[in-house]
């Protein structure tokens, strides 16, 4: 099992202001039906099915109801409606008591809130919603895993989780459309900057810094389909890890970097690359912290390409590409973002040979890397043992290739597919189609 | 913390099997990491590709940039490929000793 002890985020509590920021943040996600909702497990077992911890290994701590449990126990000793009226009554010191340590357990290492036991329960309980609140207090404390920390400070500093400066940027841009040069042509350009584009492109740092193919098959796509779309040096971050550590302040902050790019530019649409939370925080997450709906539209790639396909502007080759081939829907996608049909159609524009993973779309079971897992270092272990439930499920479907549309998907993926042995690649949806364009 | 042991010498390494202390590299660091990867016979292109790394981590602190990576080898960024199938991060990177870059690699 990974470490759990990391209290790295430094921040000077004494037992009182520890509470007094349990309180706070308590006070801002909570409501009357949060409470409710808390009350109400009936204790039917059913989400036990529903997660795929409890799925790979049958521990009842992989349980979402017992996960939620620990949530309980927290908040019955720190916020009990009437105990703490109670002059006598006096809570625990946060810093020092145990039941924090099951907490963070549960909700940073046993839970990567893929919201499938949401949608399970009889009773209407928002799983998801309630573990989020266990790592909002978590982080409130300071107690959040070190992995999530530096990637959101560097992000807060420097505008992109990987710390690049705006010159690197701009020089692999340029470095990039030189190496495209020779499959595109001569005199292949890349915008950066282009005042009211149709679609300003955010991409993932990654493939700026170490996996250039991705990007470059992103941009080979637009360019294909006569996109009139451009790169920014405002934003070209499409990461939020802070969301996962548990801070929608730092997550909005975030987001705001990339809304501001876009007014700068006044380009009339985002669309992000291929990116579970990314495209969750941005799309969906922001409306929620706002209050109100983005006057303009926010796109996943791959919406994109279903459309360009459909319009006759992308024209694929079919079969280049062994099959069987089937999809992983990535939870942030499809169960929170509702993308479930684009990606099959464009699937099925370049291969006869199409299989689907069971359950699959919206119930699909999360790859185990989630949450933030796959981002960092601490949890490889746990992650390869709750990748199982998943293994199993690509492993019956007979496919060759595992195609998704999300980075933290596709290393876990090819991470279970070494260690189940599948004998299976794992690809990008932006990779399947770039080698299939005609 | 975990262990591997490769001709009788033992290497600490992380979660993702990279190489905990980069001080501890050695030649049978290589070979270990060689045969993981499936990498028939090593050539000068890889030792050249695991010098330059190594020599920019002693200056830098981190791992160049592939763009960097290629001007500084003079190599194009297929060759790379060609010569670490699982790419500059996650094959050339780990062979060289250092640590396992951030995000999502």
């Amino acid at each position: 099992m990974a470490s759990h002890g990391a209290s790295t985020l430094d921040m000077n509590l004494n037992p009182a202001q520890a509470v007094d920021s349990l309180q706070k943040i308590y006070r801002k996600y909570t409501s009357r039906k949060f409470f409710a909702m808390l009350q109400a497990c009936v204790h039917c077992g059913l989400c036990a099915e529903a997660c795929h911890y409890y799925c790979s290994e049958k521990k009842s701590d992989f349980i979402p109801a017992n996960r939620i449990k620990r949530l309980a126990a927290v908040i019955n000793e720190y916020f009990h409606p009437l105990k703490s009226k109670l002059p006598f009554f006096t809570p625990g010191n946060p810093l020092t008591n145990p039941k924090f340590d099951g907490l963070y357990k549960a909700a940073f290492e046993n839970c990567t809130l893929c919201g499938k036991c949401a949608l399970i329960c009889p009773m209407g309980i928002n799983t998801g919603e309630i573990m989020y609140l266990a790592r909002a207090l978590l982080f409130g404390l300071g107690r959040i895993p070190s992995g999530l920390i530096g990637p959101v400070q560097t992000t807060l500093t420097t505008g992109n989780y990987l710390g690049l400066s705006g010159e690197d940027f701009i020089e692999t841009v340029e470095w990039i459309a030189e190496e495209m040069a020779e499959d595109m042509g001569a005199g292949f350009t890349i915008p950066i900057d282009k005042e009211q584009p149709q679609v300003l492109y955010i991409p993932h740092p990654l493939t700026l810094r170490d996996l250039p193919f991705l990007l470059m098959s992103e941009l080979k796509i637009l360019a294909a389909a006569g996109e009139d779309y451009t790169l920014s040096t405002h934003d070209f971050d499409v990461v939020n890890y802070a969301f996962y550590q548990g801070s929608k302040e730092n997550a909005f902050q975030i987001a705001n970097t990339t809304l501001q790019a876009r007014e700068k530019l006044q380009a009339k649409s985002i669309a992000l690359a291929p990116c579970g939370h990314g495209y969750r925080i941005l799309r969906w997450e922001v409306e929620k912290m706002l209050g109100e709906k983005h006057n303009f539209p926010i796109y996943s790639l791959v919406e994109l390409i279903d459309r360009y396909i459909q319009d006759g502007r992308l024209k694929l080759e079919k079969d280049k590409f062994e099959g069987p081939i089937t999809y992983h829907d990535p939870c942030n996608i499809a169960r929170r973002g509702g993308i479930i049909q684009q990606p099959r159609n464009v699937i099925k524009a370049l291969t006869s040979n199409f299989v689907e993973m069971e359950p699959y779309g919206v119930h699909n079971f999360c790859c185990g890397g989630g949450g933030g897992l796959a981002s960092t270092a601490d949890f490889g272990k746990i992650r390869a043992t709750m990748g199982k439930a998943k293994a199993e499920q690509i492993r019956k479907t007979g496919a060759k290739i595992v195609v998704t549309g999300c980075f933290n998907c596709k290393t876990q993926i090819r991470d279970i597919g070494q260690n189940y042995d599948l004998g299976i690649e794992v690809k990008s949806i932006v990779e399947v189609v770039a080698d299939s364009i005609r | 913390m975990a262990e591997v042991e490769f001709n009788g010498e033992k290497f600490q390494i992380d979660e993702d099997g990279f190489i905990l202390d980069f001080n501890s590299w050695s030649k049978n660091w290589v070979m270990y990491v060689k045969e993981q990867e499936g990498i028939d016979e090593l050539n000068d292109e890889h030792w050249k590709v695991i010098n330059i790394l190594q020599d920019y981590y002693k200056k830098n602190g981190i791992a160049p940039m592939v763009r960097v990576l290629s001007k500084l080898t003079s190599f194009k960024l297929k060759h790379i490929y060609e010569l670490f199938p699982s790419g500059p991060g996650k094959g050339a990177c780990k062979m060289a000793g250092l640590p396992k870059p951030t995000g999502c690699v």
